[in-house]
């Protein structure tokens, strides 16, 4: 019974992170058609940005969190205003911006170890203690990743469901051109996508942090994550990956906790493989469906 | 003599290096129902598309309502009170009837305004009203194109451009999609219709512009249309 709780304990808060972390890259794949390779460097930036201000500033810890996601939010639009924008529509421009956010993603990595140096240091932003569940202990920083997660899932599900922004977001996704008929400005859309895909991963930065350590190169393995879950949810599938994200965390703990930690990732990657295999759009994507 | 709502003056418009209008020129009065017929292929939707500002013209004039919709983009174009009822519907197929609605509304900066706009559609529609949840990827061919008139209706329209609304329709929802836009007529809706069937756009128009090889080769009312038999047979093998 107690592993039990311990796997869920463990699965729930990495679903959770994951969650989080994978919005921002589904959210920009889904509605802008953009695959951001720079994915892991706004994770690192949010994450420093909340150490910067709580360390350096004297900011209370837990503001750091919103400074993370406004410092990423900004990060992703001058990236999108500066450089993405003027790649979009021409011939080729997919594979553009995979090479330009990959571009993006080495300098933001070597500014940051330039400023911050490369030796990792502890996120500020959380929480100590924690409560026993039966006999398991569970960290007061593990709930609050899971209370931040869920709240972040139903802010992102109101903004997209329930909000005029939302709405033009969902229309500019299925259809742009359609959109722009019907007035709505298309890149003022594009720039609130970014700016919420932005600020996703710089919080997601923060959570990252808050239980390994901060780094110039943490950034990798939350955006393999991401993108492993985006493939296997069906890319641009929010709703799926979210419950992909949920699924792998608790199939990574499960792992962890009966074969090895180093087993983990190699064998979820190949469960991502396989089941592309039989189902290339992935578990949520709808065969041959294209972008209008 | 009253000012037209719509004026189009010589121009041309193309995509890439292609230019595919030269020179049009037509008219709209307000009020009225006016048809651009021509074969396939030929710059109808082209013309329609630049009317937006979907693409830019590369000379001459559109004038609407009094203004030089040059430097407007397509978003300040439909603000100005121009909607289109594109070819193919271009729904927004993963959002309901209600939203795809609301999407149409949101140029009226009131809440209750656009309440007040989609319950007009909804009086005009009434086949939509009992389906607001309804996703449009599930309609029939003719409800998706009453949506797409709906959702063009559901803000201050003052000229609603319709691009071949009876493509890919059987003549009985065709028959439906005509009575509508009749009844828009009746409470004052100005119509540009793109039309291939030059006896559906004659029964339904007061002024028709032919138009081949991305020139108006021919323009005549309704009535005269007739006479111009042996034009229009030249052209559109009818």
């Amino acid at each position: 019974m107690e592993s039990i709780i311990q796997i869920f304990v463990s699965g729930l808060t990495l679903g959770a992170m994951y969650a989080v972390g994978t919005v921002s890259l589904s959210l920009l794949w889904g509605a802008v058609n953009v695959l951001n390779m720079a994915h892991g460097a706004l994770l690192v930036i949010g994450g420093y940005a909340s150490w910067y201000t709580a360390t350096r500033l004297g900011i209370p810890p837990f503001l750091g969190y919103f400074s993370a996601a406004l410092v990423s939010a900004t990060m992703a639009v001058l990236m999108y205003l500066l450089i993405l924008r003027w790649l979009k529509g021409r011939r080729g421009a997919d594979v553009l911006i995979i090479v330009a956010t990959f571009a993006i993603a080495m300098i933001l990595e070597n500014v940051v170890l330039n400023v911050f140096g490369g030796y990792a240091v502890a996120q500020p932003a959380k929480l100590s203690g924690g409560v026993y569940i039966s006999s398991v202990f569970v960290p007061a920083q593990n709930i609050l990743i899971m209370v931040l997660a869920l709240v972040l899932m139903a802010l992102l599900a109101l903004i997209l469901q329930r909000t005029a922004l939302g709405r033009s977001i969902r229309a500019v996704a299925q259809n742009s051109q359609a959109a722009v008929l019907m007035g709505i400005k298309v890149q003022h859309t594009y720039i609130a996508v970014y700016a919420i895909a932005g600020a996703f991963a710089g919080f997601s930065g923060v959570l990252w942090s808050s239980i390994s350590t901060l780094s110039p190169t943490m950034g990798f393995d939350p955006m393999l994550k991401a993108f492993v879950i985006c493939v296997a949810a069906g890319l641009g599938q929010i709703g799926g990956a979210l419950a992909v994200a949920i699924l792998l965390g608790l199939a990574e703990a499960a792992i962890q906790y009966y074969v090895g930690v180093r087993f983990a990732l190699p064998f979820l990657l190949l469960a991502v493989v396989a089941l592309l295999i039989v189902r290339p759009q992935g578990l949520f994507g709808i065969h041959g469906k294209a972008r209008q | 003599m009253t000012q037209p709502l719509l004026e189009i003056k010589d121009i041309c418009a193309g995509y890439g290096e292609r230019d595919v209008l030269h020179d049009v020129s037509i008219s709209v009065m307000g009020g009225e129902f006016t048809a651009v017929i021509g074969p396939n292929g030929h710059g109808k939707t082209t013309l329609m598309r630049a009317i937006c500002g979907l693409i830019p013209a590369r000379s001459g004039r559109v004038i609407f309502d009094g203004r030089d919709m040059a430097a407007m983009d397509p978003a300040a174009r439909r603000v100005a009170g121009i909607a289109m009822v594109p070819q193919g519907d271009l729904l927004f197929p993963d959002m309901t009837i209600r939203e795809n609605l609301l999407i149409g509304s949101n140029i009226e900066k009131s809440a209750a305004r656009r309440a007040d706009k989609i319950a007009k559609v909804f009086e005009i529609f009434p086949a939509l009203a009992s389906r607001q949840k309804q996703v449009a990827y599930t309609l029939s061919g003719g409800e998706r194109r009453m949506l797409s008139i709906g959702r063009a209706l559901a803000a201050d329209s003052k000229l609603l451009i319709v691009d071949e609304p009876s493509l890919g329709l059987s003549p009985r929802l065709v028959d439906d999609v005509y009575a509508a836009l009749t009844s828009l007529g009746e409470i004052g809706v100005t119509i540009l219709l793109v039309e291939e069937n030059v006896t559906r756009a004659q029964d339904f128009t007061e002024q028709l512009y032919l138009v081949d090889q991305g020139k108006v080769a021919w323009s005549g009312t309704a009535q005269d249309v007739d006479s111009a038999a042996g034009i229009l047979s030249t052209y559109l093998g009818a």
